[in-house]
C-alpha cells in the first residue's frame, strides 16, 4: 500500500472513531434526558394512580421537575464520611453511573455507527459487572443498613441473572445473533411461546433493576433506603440516574427482544421502536403502583425453584422449535 | 373375583386396625404418644397429583393469578383518569363552613366606632385565659378597652367567646392562613384585631348573616 493508501485509511480509521464516539456520547446524553423525564412520569404517575396530584409547579405541568430536582440535588453539600477519603467515597456512584450508561453503547438507533456483533454478551457482562458498583456503594457507606441493602440487592441481582439471561438467550435463539440490531427485526413477537417468555422476562427485569414489587433493597420497614444511606446531593442523584437508566434499558431489551421494529424503515422504524420503550417503562410505573412488596425468601425460592426451571424448559423448547 | 373380595376385606380391615391403633394413641396421656394421631379432617388436594389433565390444566392459570394481576393492574389504570382527592393547595381551597373559627377579628359599627363595650365576658369564659383585658371610661361617657389582647398560641379556638360577646364585637373570621415566624407575632392585641375586623368585615358579616337562625 502506497502512502497515500495508508493516509486515506488512516483518515477513514480516524472518521469511524470519531463517529463511533460522538453517536454513543450523544445517544448516552440523550438517555440521560430521557431518564430524568421517566423519572417525572414514575412521580406523575404514581401520584395519578393514588388520586394525588403529583409534581406540577415547575413549568407546565410540572415538566421540568427532573431539572429542578437535578438542579437541587448537584448544589447539595456533599457530606463524606470521617475516616473515608473523598476519592474513594465518591468511586462508588461513579462506577454505578458509568456501568449504567454504558450499556447504552448497543442502543440499537439506525444512526449509530456502532455496531456490536456481541451486543447481548456485553449487556450481561456490564450489568454482571454493576454489582460491584452496588457492593461499594454498601461498604462505603459504613452502615449496618446500607451494609444490608446491598446485600440483598447483590444476591437479588446474582439470582435473577441467571433466570434473565436463561430468558434472554432463549429469545436470542430466534434471532440466531448476538446482535442488538437484529434483535430489533425479530419475528419472534408473533409466536405464543414469545407471550409466556415475555411475562418471564418482564419478571426478571423487574426483579433485576431491583423494582417493585421486588424492591426489597429499600424496603423502608428495616432498611433506610437501601444500600445509598450516606449518600446525598450529587452522590444520589448518579445513583438514582443508574437505577432509572437501568429500567430504561430493561425496557429497551424489551422493545428488541419482543417487538418488531424493523431496521429497514430508518426513522419510522425507530419512531416505533422508541414508542415501545416509553410503553413498557410504563408498565414497570404502572406496576409499583399496583403490587404490594414480596417477601425475600419467597423471592428467592421464585427464582431458583420456579422461575430458572422455567425457563430452562422454555430454552429447551425454543432450542427445539428453532431446529 | 374372589381374590378381589379378600383383598377388599383385608384392606378394609387394616384401615379399621389403623384407626383404632390412632384412637388408642390418642387417649393416651404421653405428649409423644400423641404424635401423629391427628386426622386431617380437611385434607388440601394438590391438584398437581391428580391425574386428570382437565384439573392441571384448570389449576395452573388459576395459580398463576394472572386474571387477578390484569384486573388489579386495570384497576390501578383507571385510578389515573380519576379525579384527584387532593387539591392544588395555595391555588385551589377547600369549602370552609360559615361557622369556620379561624383567626380572631373585633368588629366596627358602620360608623366606625368599635363595637366591644369591655364587658369582659369573653376574658372570662375562654377555658385558655388566653384573652385580656383592661377597660376604662371615656370622656363621652361610654366604656371602651384600653387594652384587648389575646394571645393565639394560648387560644384553643373553642368559639366560646364569640358566644359569649352580647355585640359581637370578637367573632372568629374565615382566616386560618396566618401562621408566623415568631411566637411575639402571634401574640395579638388591640390594633391587630381590629385591622383585621377592617379586613375580613365583608367575610365575617357574610358568615354572621348565613348563621343567625341558629344563634
Amino acid at each position: 500500500m502506497n502512502f497515500e493508501g495508508q493516509q486515506i485509511l488512516w483518515v477513514q480509521t480516524l472518521w469511524g472513531v470519531l463517529h463511533l464516539l460522538i453517536s454513543s456520547v450523544v445517544v448516552m446524553l440523550l438517555m440521560m434526558i430521557s431518564v430524568a423525564f421517566f423519572i417525572v412520569i414514575e412521580r406523575k404517575g404514581l401520584g395519578m394512580v393514588q388520586l394525588r396530584q403529583g409534581p406540577n409547579k415547575v413549568s407546565v405541568k410540572g415538566i421540568l421537575q427532573a431539572v429542578a430536582d437535578g438542579v437541587k440535588l448537584f448544589k447539595k453539600e456533599v457530606s463524606f464520611p470521617v475516616c473515608l477519603s473523598h476519592f474513594t467515597f465518591a468511586l462508588g456512584p461513579v462506577i454505578c453511573f458509568f456501568c449504567a450508561y454504558s450499556l447504552y453503547l448497543v442502543f440499537p438507533n439506525s444512526f449509530g455507527s456502532n455496531r456490536f456483533e456481541l451486543g447481548v454478551l456485553f449487556f450481561l457482562c456490564i450489568s454482571s459487572f454493576s454489582v460491584y458498583g452496588v457492593f461499594l456503594v454498601g461498604w462505603l457507606c459504613d452502615s449496618r443498613y446500607a451494609f444490608l441493602g446491598a446485600m440483598r440487592a447483590i444476591a437479588q441481582s446474582i439470582s435473577y441473572e441467571v433466570f434473565l439471561s436463561t430468558v434472554l438467550f432463549t429469545s436470542f435463539l430466534f434471532v440466531g445473533s448476538y446482535d442488538v440490531f437484529q434483535g430489533r427485526s425479530n419475528e419472534f413477537f408473533t409466536s405464543v411461546f414469545s407471550l409466556g417468555l415475555l411475562m418471564l422476562w418482564f419478571i426478571a427485569a423487574l426483579a433485576e433493576t431491583n423494582r417493585a414489587p421486588f424492591d426489597f433493597v429499600e424496603g423502608e420497614s428495616e432498611l433506610v433506603a437501601g444500600y445509598m444511606v450516606e449518600y446525598g446531593g450529587g452522590g444520589f442523584a448518579l445513583l438514582a440516574l443508574a437505577e432509572y437508566s437501568n429500567i430504561m434499558f430493561m425496557s429497551m431489551m424489551t422493545g428488541v427482544m419482543f417487538f418488531n421494529s424493523g431496521m429497514s424503515s430508518f426513522l419510522f422504524g425507530d419512531i416505533i421502536f422508541s414508542v415501545w420503550v416509553v410503553f413498557i417503562s410504563y408498565l414497570f410505573v404502572l406496576v409499583r403502583g399496583t403490587m404490594p412488596r414480596y417477601r425475600y425468601d419467597l423471592l428467592m425460592d421464585l427464582c431458583w425453584k420456579i422461575l430458572l426451571p422455567l425457563s430452562l424448559g422454555m430454552f429447551v423448547l425454543g432450542a427445539v422449535i428453532c431446529c | 373375583m374372589a381374590a378381589l373380595v379378600r383383598l377388599f376385606t383385608a384392606s378394609r380391615q387394616a384401615q379399621l386396625t389403623g384407626v383404632r391403633t390412632i384412637q388408642a394413641r390418642c387417649q393416651s396421656s404421653v405428649d409423644i404418644d400423641r404424635e401423629g394421631c391427628f386426622i386431617n379432617v380437611n385434607p388440601q388436594k394438590s391438584p398437581l397429583a391428580a391425574q386428570d389433565v382437565a384439573t392441571i390444566t384448570e389449576h395452573v392459570p388459576k395459580s398463576l393469578f394472572i386474571a387477578e394481576l390484569v384486573k388489579g393492574m386495570s384497576i390501578v389504570q383507571s385510578m389515573m383518569f380519576r379525579e384527584q382527592a387532593t387539591l392544588n393547595y395555595p391555588f385551589e381551597k377547600g369549602p370552609l363552613s360559615p361557622r369556620f373559627r379561624g383567626e380572631h377579628a373585633l368588629r366596627r359599627y358602620p360608623s366606625g366606632e368599635e363595637r366591644c363595650i369591655a364587658c369582659k365576658l369573653c376574658e372570662a369564659i375562654c377555658p385558655a385565659q388566653a384573652i385580656t383585658i383592661e377597660a376604662e371610661t371615656r370622656a363621652d361617657g361610654s366604656r371602651r378597652t384600653t387594652r384587648y389582647d389575646i394571645d393565639m398560641t394560648k387560644c384553643i379556638f373553642c368559639g366560646f367567646c364569640q358566644e359569649a360577646c352580647p355585640v359581637d364585637a370578637i367573632v372568629e373570621g374565615p382566616n386560618f392562613e396566618y401562621s408566623t415566624e415568631t411566637h411575639e407575632e402571634l401574640l395579638y392585641n388591640k390594633e391587630k384585631l381590629l385591622n383585621n375586623g377592617d379586613q375580613w368585615e365583608p367575610a365575617i358579616s357574610a358568615n354572621l348573616q348565613a348563621d343567625y337562625l341558629y344563634r
